[in-house]
Formats: C-alpha cells, sequence, structure tokens
C-alpha cells in the first residue's frame, strides 16, 4: 500500500481505532499508547495487506491485537483490574448519547457493540477483528442488547424503544 | 425481526452521533504519525529468510518456556498441596487440580480451575477459582461437590459460565456442621460452548402455575429449535463469568428424563464435552478452625 493512501486512511479512521482501543482498554492512556503501537504496526506491515479495501478491518484488527498485548502486560505487571479506569476522556461527545451509554456497559459488549453500531460490521466481520469465535459475539450482542434496552428504558426515550 | 428493528434504530442514531477526537488526543495522534513515518523510512524492506529464522526462534523460545512452565508446575504442585494441608492458617487446603495441562510443549487452551476449603467456626466453605485466559471460546463448567457423603455428589442445578479472558470465584457453602473435621469431596468437568447461538431469558424462569409459563416455554421452544443454547442470565458481579443455568423446553426435558440437560446439550451439539482438557475430582479433610 502507497504511504500516501495509508496516511490519508490513518487520519481518517483514527476515531474508529480509538473507539475500538477505549472499548478494550477504557483507560485513556493505554488506548492512546495502543494506537500509537497499531500505527507503528500499520507502517511496519503495509506491504502485507494485498487488498485495499480490507484496510479498515485491517487497522483495527491491528489495534485490537495492540490492545491485547497491553492487556496481557498490564495483567502480568499490575494485574488487570488495578489497569483499568473509567473515563473516556479522548473524546467529546454529548451525555444520553448511544456512545455515552455504550460506555457505561461492561468492556466486552461494549468491544462488540461499538463495531456493530458505529462501524457497520457482521458478526463475523467483528469476531474475526476482535478474535473472537462467532457464538461469543453474537452472544455479547445478545446481552449488550438487552442491557441497551433497558437503558433507554429507563431514560427519557421509553416511547421510542416500546416496541421492541 | 424485533432485534433488526432495534439495531437499524441504533445504527441510525450512531450514524447521528457527533462524537470527536479531542484535540490533545489528535496531537498525539500525528505524532504517532510522523514516528510511524521516521522509521518507516528507515526500515529495509524485511527479508523473508530472516524473517523465517525468526519465526523458528519464537517457536524454539514458545517451546522452551512451555518446558519451563510444565517443570514449574510439577516442582511448585505438590509441595503447595502438602504444606497448606498441614497448615493451621484459614486458607487450609489448596489443590490446583486442573493445572493447564502441557502436551509436547504446547500449553492446552482450556479453562483452569482450583479449589480451597476451609472449616470456620460451623461453616465449611469450598471456594472455587475459574478461569478462562488463555482460549477464545466460552466454556461451561458444570460442578459438584458434597459434604461427608462423596457416594451421594450430585451436580449442581447451574454451571459456571466463562466467556473469553473472564474469570470468576465462586462459594458453595455448608453451615452449623457440628463436627471436628470436616471432609468436602469435589468433581468438576468444563464443556465448550459450540452453539451457535444463545439464547438468555427474559427474566426469571417460569412455573407451569404463572401467568406467561406457557409463551415463556413457546420462545425457549423456537429457541431450541433453532439449536440455541438457552441459558438463564446470571447476577454476575463482572458481567462475564459466574454461575447460570442451562435451560430445556420442560417438554424436553420430561421426553428426556434419563438426561441431563447438559448431556442432553452435548448430545445435540450445542456443547461439546471438554473432560480431556479440563475435568478433575478430589477430597479434602480440614480440622475446623475457632
Amino acid at each position: 500500500m502507497e504511504r500516501a493512501l495509508l496516511d490519508e486512511q490513518l487520519w481518517i479512521l483514527r476515531d474508529s481505532m480509538l473507539r475500538v482501543a477505549i472499548s478494550i482498554l477504557h483507560h485513556r492512556q493505554n488506548a492512546e499508547d495502543a494506537v500509537s503501537n497499531a500505527i507503528l504496526q500499520a507502517y511496519r506491515k503495509r506491504d502485507s495487506l494485498r487488498n485495499d479495501d480490507a484496510l479498515k478491518s485491517w487497522l483495527l484488527r491491528i489495534t485490537a491485537n495492540c490492545c491485547y498485548d497491553l492487556v496481557r502486560k498490564d495483567k502480568r505487571e499490575r494485574g488487570y483490574a488495578e489497569g483499568l479506569q473509567p473515563g473516556v476522556q479522548m473524546f467529546d461527545y454529548q451525555e444520553n448519547t448511544l456512545f455515552d451509554m455504550l460506555t457505561r456497559l461492561p468492556l466486552p459488549l461494549m468491544q462488540v457493540l461499538n463495531l456493530y453500531y458505529y462501524e457497520n460490521y457482521s458478526t463475523a466481520e467483528i469476531a474475526d477483528i476482535l478474535g473472537l469465535s462467532g457464538a461469543t459475539v453474537r452472544m455479547r450482542m445478545t446481552r449488550g442488547r438487552k442491557l441497551l434496552k433497558q437503558m433507554l428504558q429507563e431514560g427519557e426515550e421509553a416511547d421510542e424503544i416500546r416496541s421492541f | 425481526m424485533k432485534s433488526d428493528r432495534f439495531d437499524e434504530l441504533m445504527r441510525n442514531r450512531a450514524r447521528q452521533e457527533k462524537i470527536t477526537v479531542r484535540h490533545e488526543t489528535d496531537l498525539l495522534f500525528q505524532n504517532a504519525m510522523k514516528r510511524a513515518r521516521v522509521e518507516a523510512a528507515r526500515q529495509p524492506e524485511p527479508i523473508r529468510e530472516k524473517s523465517s529464522r525468526k519465526a523458528w526462534a519464537i517457536v524454539a523460545a514458545e517451546c522452551i518456556a512451555a518446558e519451563c512452565i510444565a517443570a514449574a508446575v510439577l516442582l511448585l504442585w505438590a509441595p503447595v498441596c502438602d504444606v497448606t494441608r498441614q497448615s493451621a492458617v484459614q486458607r487450609q487446603t489448596s489443590h490446583t487440580v486442573a493445572m493447564k495441562p502441557v502436551t509436547q510443549g504446547v500449553i492446552n487452551k482450556s479453562p483452569s480451575v482450583r479449589f480451597d476449603m476451609v472449616y470456620l467456626q460451623n461453616t465449611v466453605t469450598l471456594e472455587g477459582r475459574f478461569e478462562n485466559l488463555v482460549d477464545d471460546d466460552t466454556w461451561l463448567v458444570q460442578c459438584e461437590a458434597m459434604l461427608d457423603q462423596p457416594e451421594q455428589m450430585k451436580p449442581l442445578e447451574y454451571v459456571i459460565m466463562l466467556e473469553p479472558g473472564a474469570e470468576c470465584v465462586h462459594q458453595m457453602v455448608w453451615e452449623n456442621v457440628d463436627t471436628q473435621q470436616a471432609k468436602v469431596s469435589w468433581r468438576y468437568t468444563a464443556y465448550r460452548v459450540t452453539a451457535d447461538m444463545l439464547y438468555w431469558l427474559d427474566g426469571e424462569v417460569l412455573s407451569p402455575t404463572d401467568e406467561d409459563y406457557l409463551d415463556q416455554q413457546l420462545l425457549m421452544q423456537d429457541a431450541f429449535e433453532t439449536q440455541a443454547l438457552i441459558l438463564e442470565a446470571g447476577d454476575w458481579s463482572n458481567g462475564m463469568a459466574g454461575p447460570v443455568r442451562v435451560l430445556l423446553p420442560d417438554q424436553y426435558i420430561d421426553e428426556h428424563a434419563e438426561l441431563s440437560v447438559v448431556e442432553y446439550c452435548v448430545q445435540n451439539g450445542l456443547l461439546e464435552d471438554g473432560s480431556q482438557l479440563c475435568s478433575g475430582e478430589d477430597t479434602a479433610i480440614c480440622t475446623k478452625l475457632q
């Protein structure tokens, strides 16, 4: 892949990469580190990408792998629970938006719903990006939807979703 | 489909929302891109032979690491068990009965289970630690435990669900025990979830006398006929691991009374018997601590 095209696409897709990173790590500094590592990896491995159409999922998969590396490292050094911190301060977004609600879900559920609703991926594609089985993704989708519906019902949007 | 309509609504919302990356994060991002460009400019093109050598080096290193883990497991396992059995600390026994098995230098992908037992005042507690940190599939661990009468052991009504990367601690407690020593026996078997679909029951399981019982049974029947594994959502503190009941429509339970629900799910390909990778049993005797 051309370096200039990769530059352009990285800039366009930076928010998607950051959203994937924050959905896995939920830690601002770690997410920024993971995305920085993913950028380096993307440049290093750009010749291995044969099909430019697959660039987005390729970048997101690299991002997810960089996040998992950090989780493993973090777990070895400090224990995962200690490494987690609340806060998604990398983005400006309004309260009660879908994204705001996703940030309040358990992380594994947020991961799949973020890719499903914001990136429009299928469950099979999400499984590929996150390195999970299809069954796991579908199960998380089911549980995530359920929690999301509860949140919406508890909020002010009962009318909008009453039919579900 | 209700879920399809809901998803469409959520995707529409996602499209309309304005989420922007903060300026300071953008600066970090730009810096990372600059560093990557500089590094890429310095980096020579990869040479296939070198990569191959590196890959072999990694394989060799992994094999050595796996051998080291196996050796460490063998060295540590027995003394820990003996020492803790004899000591009079609160955690009286420590049984690591399902260390990740190591076969030909490769660590098998399976959950790990560990049990500790304590007999404090008149309460006997068996604590299980369940982890699924190395496998990408979801596992269910079926446990059974019995105080004093191991021959009467029968599986608990629920299983411990472990999603990838999840771990949990679950306790079985016997109260009002009035002997100087207590003997607890336990056994467990892990099952890999192979169903393509999981159906989480909305709300509690209803009994035949409840108002919406038939509707719930029909929903479960639909789910079962589409080869979904039916689960009652557990009340989990960490969200991704904990006790959960596997369910079947009552009609199937009545027709197959000779099989447990888990056995029935294994026969129908919804679960895969993982006893070769993760199963075990043990008995421990503890003296009462005041």
